[in-house]
């Protein structure tokens, strides 16, 4: 199913910081993780996702590290960081209740 | 590089206002764009081809740019720069009403210190706005040549310079600085990148820090300037202290306070056993303000108690301060320009005065937490430190709660050099601050996310020592 771009918009971050809390990742391997997970429905754009990586780690919540492949290139790999643990766990709260909500008013069902 | 990729680098960068990020960028961004090229080629695309289709999946490159941009535009800390304008513009004013009678009695001029004070104003502003605007991250290769310099200048003053009051002063053309004004600030900027340097070193980094320590107390001390050193003293313990408990050595914490607080001690002891008389006669003194001694000494200990008793909680103090013949004492316009102002104006001004400063105190500590970079956090640590005890100091000397020391209020006594070099402290503050999102997090960020030195945990307190 095609999704409308708005309806992401709010919940890219905390996508992204699911990934790596699950494990420490590179932009181009964010973005195929996040294509795989949801068999094709979220194609993260690239000018999106640099933006909130860059946010994400001067806010502390990510850290980065170059690593040598031995393909002889160079790539920034992100980390979360407690700081980021922590948002994660709150925009998933925010989450939860705000789709919990929107779901007791259209009549859908309702995840506790 | 293919001239398609770079085109699309450039446009992003010219976006992105703060240069230094752009190499890093233009690499990752790079890395990327050639992982997609190697997608679409195994797709069986042509390396142009490749390239056109990558560059458009990346997106708009001016999009991308102002979005970057946006995450590394400076920030001013208005809270702070709006304080330290307070502070001065009090000074200004407390300075105009206060300053008059004393200064018409010795220099029979009314507004000698106004006049001086318009003279350095203008020159500590200008002071403040060059370190605002320069990059604080210089002044970590410059630690050794700041420390050995200010050495040299200390030698340098006592065996040349004149001596006013047993204080030495160097002259240049009429401007006169003493080494017990800017020798505890410098040290401690010098400090802060000794710190830096030595982070994941063990004992032996912790011994070499103490001797660079003691040199530079026992040069001041031949100054001599008892209260420099001992500000210096607590700079250090508090820079050393916080660097031990961020877990800026390696190895466990107790030794190195068993060490450090040990070799304090000795230290402490040392020079107590070394004071001369009449030093060891000012520990003393401030103890019983009101009586005075066969001698003389304790003076002024006495005048102050007179003042403060006589004062109002607004208006002018029941006692005559007038010259020649009131109860006057020398330095109400430097040194005891707190009292001067209680006596002037009543006990209200006073604390709203002390009120603004301790604002002033904690916004400058709860900043310096938020500073990423190891460098730059024991900077302002140092720095903050420096100002607050100026204005600790001074004002518990005021209410006779300290020892009679020289000490001024930062920004608002009388005093060229000292307000120079306090805007000069200032500006290399705001510009730590200003960066602060700018400047990568040190690598020790990870550590100190996962280790808490204390704890809450199942209703205990956990204080961890490892």
């Amino acid at each position: 199913m095609k999704l409308n771009k708005e309806l992401m918009k709010g919940s890219t971050t905390m996508l992204v910081l699911n990934l790596l809390k699950l494990e420490d990742m590179y932009g181009y391997q964010m973005i195929s993780e996040l294509k795989k997970r949801s068999d094709e429905t979220f194609t993260l754009q690239e000018g999106t996702l640099y933006p909130i990586l860059h946010a994400l780690e001067n806010q502390d919540c990510i850290t980065s590290f170059w690593v040598d492949t031995e393909a002889g290139r160079r790539r920034k790999y992100y980390k979360i960081t407690k700081d980021g643990l922590k948002l994660l766990e709150e925009k998933q709260r925010e989450w939860q209740f705000y789709t919990s909500t929107v779901n007791k008013m259209i009549g859908g069902a309702c995840f506790e | 590089m293919n001239s398609m990729i770079t085109d699309f680098l450039e446009s992003v960068c010219a976006r992105i206002k703060y240069k230094k990020i752009h190499e890093e960028i233009t690499a990752e961004l790079n890395e990327h764009i050639v992982e997609l090229v190697g997608v679409y080629k195994e797709q069986g695309l042509g390396e142009d081809e490749a390239i056109q289709m990558a560059l458009e999946q990346m997106g708009d490159p001016n999009d991308i740019g102002i979005k970057l941009h946006n995450q590394y535009k400076p920030k001013t800390e208005w809270s702070l720069l709006g304080l330290v304008a307070l502070l001065v513009t009090l000074g200004g004013v407390i300075m105009a009403v206060c300053t008059q009678n004393e200064a018409k009695a010795i220099f029979d001029n009314l507004n000698f210190y106004i006049a001086r004070y318009l003279g350095y104003l203008p020159v500590g502003i200008i002071i403040l706005s060059i370190f605002y605007f320069s990059d604080y991250m210089k002044l970590k290769q410059l630690s050794m040549p700041i420390y050995i310099g200010t050495i040299l200048a200390i030698i340098i003053t006592i065996l040349f310079g004149r001596r006013l009051n047993g204080t030495p002063w160097l002259t240049f053309g009429g401007v006169g600085v003493a080494p017990k004004s800017y020798a505890a600030a410098l040290f401690l900027i010098a400090f802060a990148g000794f710190i830096e340097k030595y982070k994941g070193q063990g004992v032996f980094a912790i011994v070499k820090l103490v001797m660079l320590c003691i040199v530079s107390m026992v040069m001041l001390l031949m100054v001599p300037s008892l209260a420099m050193t001992f500000v210096l003293g607590v700079g250090y313990a508090v820079m050393l202290t916080v660097a031990i408990v961020r877990h800026n050595f390696k190895g466990k914490i107790y030794q190195y306070f068993a060490m450090l607080y040990g070799v304090g001690f000795a230290i402490l002891t040392f020079v107590v056993v070394t004071l001369k008389p009449h030093q060891s006669k000012r520990f003393t003194l401030f103890l019983n303000a009101g009586a005075l001694d066969k001698s003389g000494d304790g003076f002024v200990n006495m005048m102050i108690g007179k003042w403060l008793s006589a004062s109002q909680l607004i208006g002018k103090a029941n006692i005559d301060m007038s010259y020649p013949n009131g109860y006057v004492f020398p330095g109400t316009s430097t040194n005891f320009l707190f009292v001067n102002i209680i006596a002037n104006f009543g006990w209200v001004a006073g604390i709203a005065l002390v009120i603004i400063i301790a604002s002033f105190i904690l916004r400058m500590f709860l900043v310096t937490r938020k500073i990423r970079n190891d460098y730059g956090f024991y900077l302002s640590l140092s720095l903050s430190t420096v100002i607050s005890l100026q204005f600790i100091i001074s004002i518990l000397v005021n209410l006779n709660l300290f020892p009679m020391v020289e000490m001024n209020m930062p920004f608002i006594s009388p005093g060229a050099t000292n307000f120079v070099l306090n805007m000069m402290l200032a500006g290399i503050l705001l510009s730590i601050w200003r960066t602060n999102n700018l400047i990568k997090a040190s690598k020790g960020a990870i550590a100190d996310t996962q280790f808490k030195f204390i704890t809450y945990e199942d209703g205990k307190i956990i204080i961890n020592l490892r």
